[in-house]
């Protein structure tokens, strides 16, 4: 077990190297730079700038001094904000982005699983058609459409959520989790529907069944397990889904995250603070995909002795 | 049969809703079981004989009907409520299927599997239950069987799985045991060695068995009757003793004579018999056999013929009933 | 029933899929939206970057001009979610294409090489599939300064990974085969054995995940596009006049609901039709 856990930190930490360098060249050789959009400043003055955050040195150097802050846990100066650093900006909208990534998962867990069992109990009836359709509205809306519709409709004409920002308490928070939670909503309900009918026609939920144990209990002891291993071995996926969204999310609903400072960065070329989230964001990852794998160990005996 | 009997099949008939009609899998069948008696069921595959058992368990597939009686302990089988059909199941009715890699649930413990039967049906405590599953395990020789019991399916050989399904089925002493071809899927070597274990341990409660399978060699060392089936349908059945010694019906005897006898080891050539089995024969108006029959009258394609008394057996043939 | 001559596996699987109505419904749609993209604008005198004067920020008229409206500086909504629709579709399948192509022929090469070489290169695509994906697309759209290329590059860098591990698996156990033992055998090389026996023996699986690459694939360019990293105005695309559309659609809600409402229904027929080759390719899976 902790062998298992010791090779996938391992891996883990490969890739978040490889993250590291990528992302770091990728954004030196783009065109353009952190002050080439600035209005017009002196050249003086641009290169006094430039030199403050060492970007008149080779890359390679740039580089090796950028590795030699990570392994202190130093992420550097922001370029943009020019009195924050890095870890300032992610540690203000962590809290915002977590919140609703958190709720999101919850909600479509519960809801795209219930959804999934509802389908599979009741093939071809009423409910599950209608869990189909939440499904087919989830898988094919964008997240950008639904968001300013739903904005549009409970925020401007009804009037009962805000439409944006996060000053209003968990208010704020209905909208955005709901839009987040929906494609992975219609992804869980069916994944589940699928591997709860193909469970319910295993040979050994057939014999417990002729055990006598009664449907609720058959359900309980027997189906429920098998069924829901697909849907945690997608939670790790789902972690990246949610991390994706998050980001339209929050652009949509003006929600001051992580996901909002991404894009921006990226936009103005704040070569640190882009550095810090992709960090962030492989580490999550990586972080959710070992949980995966222990949670299924966990559940599947099968799996715990194979490795 | 003296005493009451322990089953009474009268007229079973199973129908399946198929996108090209209703296909009848087995057509009015009707015998008797004593208590402790056991009875050999044999056919071909598709014969409908798995399909009996399924109905008295009320484990038909869903498209599946059942019509008929099946009285068993004085009631129906086929007639009861969810409830109380899960009662019998719980405690005097098991069954043993066909393939042990995939009948037991692989993500819970094997002394778990055995136990949560008793624990529901005869209400006794989780570790009196579990003891019991151990004893139950040491009976059908698993080796270690406390250690064993705490182990997950896939940590067992198929024939200790198997094993296992024998030793959930008799834990609740059931007064009837199906077993439906317990051994197809095991290794040549250790069927027979399961069988009698199986046998044996049912002797030992006093559990009746109906005892499914296409291998006429078990039938011949294990049961005390024999039914026939084809197409759906009983051919002949009777005490094995009788059966063996002088089946009266041609489907019989062909069976019989597919079979390799140890003490005829020299006959040149394995008879067969020529065709295959038609499914759904049972919807014909004649004898399901007859396209296939050796010995096929004219009448045979028209008049279904009914089951009569012949030497030690009973059998459905127009040819012996002329003669 | 009459036998005239055996269907191929191919064959029977392509009529499974012909008769399976809402797949063949949504193929029939989506024939539609792709015809009226790409022949649609020729029917107007105008194309979607031309400004009207004299209709600017125009509501649905359909005894005008301009059908379905102009947006805020008098240019033709209908032609340019046409046009962006060009757009969309082509990167869409263009991409899921090319990401397909370089998933099979890597897969296929390491399923069949084995050993060391098929160790390293599936290890690569492990790391990679690490990487949280969007971030990747819109680093490497940034790098490539942005335009319909640089998109495209950036998604099919990114999207080449799953096919890779599906067609590696399916190689393996090919690879174990008789036939293809035969080839070699025969004295075929490495290279004629994985184009003429592994990667055609893998193309109904590449097509069952390929289709759902499509959908991916133009999701990613509409999300990219509404975050104003991938194509930028005046050229339209889905993602982009959705964007628009956000902004104005508390006065004017059809500037939102044609690109968004085209969008989802062109997601929809894909999904509908990935589904239906995975039930006519797959029975097993249901």
């Amino acid at each position: 077990m902790l062998r298992f856990i010791g090779k996938r930190l391992w891996d883990g930490g490969l890739t978040l190297a490889a993250l590291v360098t990528l992302t770091f060249f990728v954004m030196r050789l783009a065109p353009g730079g952190p002050f080439s959009r600035s209005r017009k400043i002196s050249p003086e003055v641009l290169a006094n700038i430039q030199a403050a955050f060492h970007l008149d040195e080779p890359v390679w150097k740039q580089f090796a001094r950028y590795v030699w802050g990570l392994l202190h846990l130093d992420l550097g100066p922001s370029t943009r904000f020019r009195d924050y650093s890095v870890s300032d900006l992610i540690l203000s909208g962590l809290p915002y982005s977590l919140t609703i990534g958190f709720w999101a998962v919850v909600v479509a867990s519960l809801v795209g699983v219930s959804l999934g069992i509802i389908g599979a109990l009741r093939r071809n009836q009423p409910a599950d058609y209608l869990a189909g359709l939440i499904g087919v509205v989830g898988i094919a809306v964008p997240i950008f459409v639904i968001g300013p519709l739903c904005q549009l409709v409970f925020g401007l004409k009804l009037g009962w959520l805000p439409v944006g920002g996060s000053g209003q308490g968990w208010r704020s928070l209905v909208l955005p989790v709901l839009v987040l939670s929906l494609p992975n909503i219609a992804y869980i309900s069916r994944l589940t529907r699928s591997s709860m009918i193909e469970t319910l026609r295993e040979n050994y939920v057939r014999t417990a069944r002729a055990k006598g144990l009664g449907g609720g209990r058959v359900l309980r002891a027997h189906v429920l397990r098998g069924a829901l291993l697909p849907v945690v071995a997608y939670l790790g996926p789902a972690t990246a889904a949610i991390i994706t969204g998050s980001i339209l999310i929050e652009t949509v609903f003006a929600v001051p995250g992580i996901g909002r400072h991404f894009v921006d960065a990226a936009l103005n070329r704040d070569y640190p603070l882009v550095m810090g989230i992709t960090l962030l964001y492989g580490a999550l990852l990586i972080f959710f995909n070992i949980g995966t794998d222990l949670l299924r160990g966990w559940m599947d005996p099968r799996l715990r002795h194979g490795r | 049969m003296t005493a009451e009997p322990l089953l009474s099949l009268r007229g079973l008939t199973v129908d399946f809703r198929l996108p090209q009609g209703v296909m009848r899998a087995v057509d009015r069948v009707s015998f008797d079981l004593a208590p402790g008696e056991v009875l050999g069921i044999v056919g071909e595959s598709g014969s409908g004989k798995s399909q009996i058992l399924f109905s008295l368990m009320g484990l038909l597939a869903s498209n599946g009907t059942v019509g008929g009686q099946a009285v068993f302990q004085g009631q129906d089988l086929l007639s009861l409520r969810p409830k109380e059909l899960d009662r019998v199941r719980g405690t005097s009715l098991s069954m043993i299927f066909q393939d042990p890699m995939t009948s037991l649930n692989p993500y819970m413990r094997v002394g778990d599997q055995l136990a949560e039967g008793l624990i529901l049906h005869k209400g006794l405590s989780r570790s009196a239950a579990r003891a019991e599953a151990v004893a139950m395990l040491d009976r059908v020789r698993i080796p270690d069987a406390a250690a064993r019991a705490r182990r997950y399916p896939h940590e067992f050989s198929g024939g200790m799985r198997q094993r296992v399904m024998i030793a959930m089925a008799l834990l609740v002493r059931p007064a009837l045991l199906l077993a439906d071809e317990p051994t197809t899927a095991l290794d040549v070597t250790i069927q027979a060695q399961v069988l009698d274990l199986m046998a044996e341990l049912a002797r030992e409660i006093g559990t009746a068995i109906i005892l499914v399978t296409h291998d006429l060699g078990v039938v011949a060392r294990l049961c005390d009757r024999v039914v026939v089936l084809y197409g759906g349908r009983i051919m002949e059945q009777g005490p094995a003793e009788a059966l063996f010694e002088a089946p009266a019906h041609p489907y019989a005897r062909g069976l019989l004579q597919a079979t390799p006898r140890l003490d005829e080891a020299l006959t040149p050539r394995l008879g067969t018999i020529p065709g295959t089995p038609r499914s759904g024969g049972a919807m014909l108006p004649g004898c399901p056999f007859e396209p296939r029959c050796p010995l096929r009258l004219p009448v045979c394609a028209q008049v279904q013929p009914a089951l009569t008394a012949r030497g030690g057996t009973l059998a459905a043939c127009h040819l012996e009933a002329e003669r | 029933m009459a036998v005239d001559r055996p269907l191929s596996t191919f064959q029977l699987q392509l009529r499974r899929f012909a008769q399976n109505r809402l797949a063949m419904l949504s193929v029939f749609v989506l024939l539609l939206i792709v015809l009226g993209c790409f022949f649609g604008p020729y029917a107007f005198p105008f194309d979607g970057e031309e400004a009207d004067f004299d209709y600017i920020g125009a509501p649905i008229d359909f005894s005008s001009p301009h059908l379905f409206g102009t947006d805020d500086f008098g240019r033709d909504l209908l032609v340019r979610v046409l046009e962006g629709g060009q757009v969309s579709l082509t990167i869409g399948f263009l991409g899921a294409l090319t990401a397909g192509g370089i998933g099979v022929l890597y897969g296929a090469i390491a399923g069949y090489v084995g050993g060391r070489l098929d160790g390293l290169m599936m290890r690569c695509v492990e790391i990679l599939y690490g990487f949280p994906y969007v971030i990747l697309v819109i680093l490497l759209s940034l790098l490539f300064g942005g335009g319909n290329l640089a998109l495209f590059a950036a998604i099919v860098f990114t999207l080449w990974l799953t096919p890779a591990v599906i067609v590696r698996a399916q190689a393996q156990s090919l690879t174990r085969r008789e036939f293809v033992e035969a080839a070699r055998a025969g004295g075929m090389t490495g290279t004629g054995i994985v184009l003429t026996h592994i990667v055609p023996n893998c193309l109904s699986v590449v097509l069952v995940y390929g289709s759902l690459l499509v959908p991916e694939v133009i999701l990613s360019e509409s999300f990219l596009s509404f975050l104003g990293i991938g194509i930028k105005e005046p050229q339209a695309s889905w993602g982009n006049l959705i964007q628009t559309g956000t902004a104005a659609m508390d006065t004017d809600l059809r500037l939102l609901l044609l690109p968004g409402g085209l969008l989802a229904a062109v997601l929809l027929c894909l999904n509908f039709i990935a589904d239906g080759l995975r039930d006519a390719f797959d029975p097993n899976d249901r």
